[in-house]
């Protein structure tokens, strides 16, 4: 279990996050809000790339601080920005990266998941002739390389076509029984049909964290676009 | 592993291999210039004074170019998140500063070794490296190069390539701080360069306040500008011997003491 107990972020004087309360088990959650609401920053904080201000995380009880590379070890984050090496081919990235996550014999894993993203056919050509979904796509791939049991995905389809999108939404789908899959999102479809609890923020504050249904019959809402739009109306405007 | 794909990183590095190139280059054309224009007198003072200099400047600002780019590539390249997030990530910026250190050595024995070769091809000093210091110089004032002990040319010239070498590791160590926490490689690079021009102004302009200047020139700097009086008593007219060599060894310990501060200042800071 992956907890976030009173967490508060705090950039200077401005508050990113503001006494968060969370509980992850198994399955899909959707953070579902805004630009500028927390997403990224509650994200990064469960990648240990930045400290909360206030407040710990805790996996099976142990700050994640503490537990370090044993956390880590267990991790797969796709950040929003997915940063790569233009001279390198997505073997030769996955082949680096499978050193920084101390995966032995990556080879065939490696195959594997450039199969399972469609990328086989280009694995030895340099990301620089990429277009940003193929891109995306060796970011999926790294973060599945050491079989994570948490799984972090920034904004995981941005630059994905309509086919891609459905064929991630089933990846991930088949990844989520046995671990925890958080993911972020503008897209609504994208987790409306495979997230066990939605999670939306307002004013830098937890709003929901509730399964779609939960919060559509909360709201009145036919579903979980137009719960969205009730929540978060005004400011879309 | 993760190491071999560090010093990758940086071999990969065109602007390293331009700016080696480029200065062997001008200092093969300073060679000639040196020895079409000076006689045997003269010689030993560009020999362990400017060229010497010269040198150890190029060797730093390349050093100090390795150093902010491997420690700021992947803020750079965006691939930070990523790197850092992994199991060993958190590893990975020791990782880099040792990558660091070893191509700053490389870059050093390439650039020394390919400057002087072209230097000492053009003009034979054989016969002149065994001969007493003290012997060559005639008139010691002329040089500044007072010695407690008569060592030979050759001891000499190997003494100052290891301080020259020493002090260039010495400037990488105390930058690294810099490089840690400004993530901006060209910002980090332009503050290191402010710091190094005000101290040769402070060590050039400002000699008027005795104390003052005695405390300049005991800098890292200040010690590679006065390289003429290494192992020596007479340079900053003290009575200790060796008195360089100890604040040398002084500065490699506060160089350590800066990268060992940095790391653990840095590893409770947020990454990205």
């Amino acid at each position: 279990m992956l907890t976030v107990k009173n967490v508060t972020k705090k950039f200077g004087n401005f508050t990113a996050l503001e006494d968060i309360n969370l509980e992850f088990i198994s399955g899909v959650y959707g953070l579902l809000s805004p630009n500028g609401a927390g997403k990224t920053t509650l994200m990064k904080m469960l990648a240990t790339l930045i400290f909360p201000t206030k407040g710990e995380v805790l996996y099976n009880g142990t700050e994640i601080t503490a537990l370090d590379e044993k956390y880590r070890e267990i991790l797969g984050f796709l950040p929003q920005d997915f940063g790569y090496y233009k001279s390198y081919s997505p073997v030769q990235y996955l082949e680096y990266l499978s050193a920084l996550k101390d995966i032995k014999n990556p080879k065939k894993r490696i195959e594997e998941l450039l199969e399972a993203v469609s990328l086989s056919d280009v694995k030895h050509k340099k990301m620089k002739k990429f277009s940003g979904g193929m891109i995306q796509r060796v970011g999926i791939a790294q973060a599945l390389l050491n079989d994570p049991k948490i799984l972090i995905l920034d904004e995981p389809t941005a630059g994905l076509d309509p086919k891609e999108r459905v064929r991630f939404r089933k990846l991930i789908e088949s990844l989520s029984h046995d671990r925890i899959v958080i993911l972020s999102t503008h897209i609504v479809s994208d987790i409306e049909s495979i997230a066990k609890n939605v999670v939306m923020f307002k004013d830098h504050k937890l709003l929901y964290s509730k399964s779609p249904d939960e919060i559509c019959a909360e709201l009145g809402a036919a579903n979980l676009e137009d719960a969205f739009m009730i929540v978060h109306g005004e400011e879309s405007q | 592993m993760i190491f071999k794909y560090e010093m990758k990183k940086l071999s990969g590095l065109t602007l390293v291999w331009v700016f080696i190139a480029v200065t062997i280059a001008f200092n093969a054309l300073k060679a000639v210039n040196i020895l079409s224009s000076i006689g045997w007198a003269e010689l030993y003072g560009e020999l362990f004074g400017s060229f010497g200099m010269l040198l150890f400047f190029e060797c730093t600002a390349l050093n100090l170019l390795i150093l902010l780019f491997i420690t700021g590539c992947e803020n750079t390249s965006g691939t930070a998140a990523v790197l850092f997030s992994s199991k060993t990530g958190r590893r990975l910026i020791k990782l880099k500063l040792s990558a660091a250190f070893l191509a700053g050595s490389i870059a050093f024995a390439v650039i020394y070794f390919f400057s002087y070769i072209i230097l000492f091809s053009i003009h034979d000093l054989s016969g002149v490296w065994e001969q007493e210091l003290s012997l060559l110089n005639g008139n010691a004032e002329a040089f500044g190069i007072v010695v407690w002990e008569n060592i030979t040319l050759r001891q000499f010239f190997i003494g100052g390539l290891a301080i020259s070498y020493i002090l260039n590791m010495i400037f990488i160590a105390l930058s690294t701080p810099i490089a840690l926490f400004i993530r901006n490689s060209y910002i980090a690079f332009g503050l290191v360069a402010g710091m190094v021009v005000s101290n040769l102004f402070l060590i050039a302009a400002l000699p008027v306040n005795w104390l003052f200047y005695k405390i300049v020139k005991t800098t890292p700097l200040g010690l590679i500008t006065e390289n003429t009086i290494w192992f020596s008593s007479g340079g900053l007219a003290l009575p200790m011997p060796g008195f360089e060599t100890v604040i040398t060894a002084f500065y490699l310990l506060l160089g350590l003491a800066f990268v060992l501060t940095g790391l653990k200042v840095y590893s409770g800071k947020d990454l990205i």
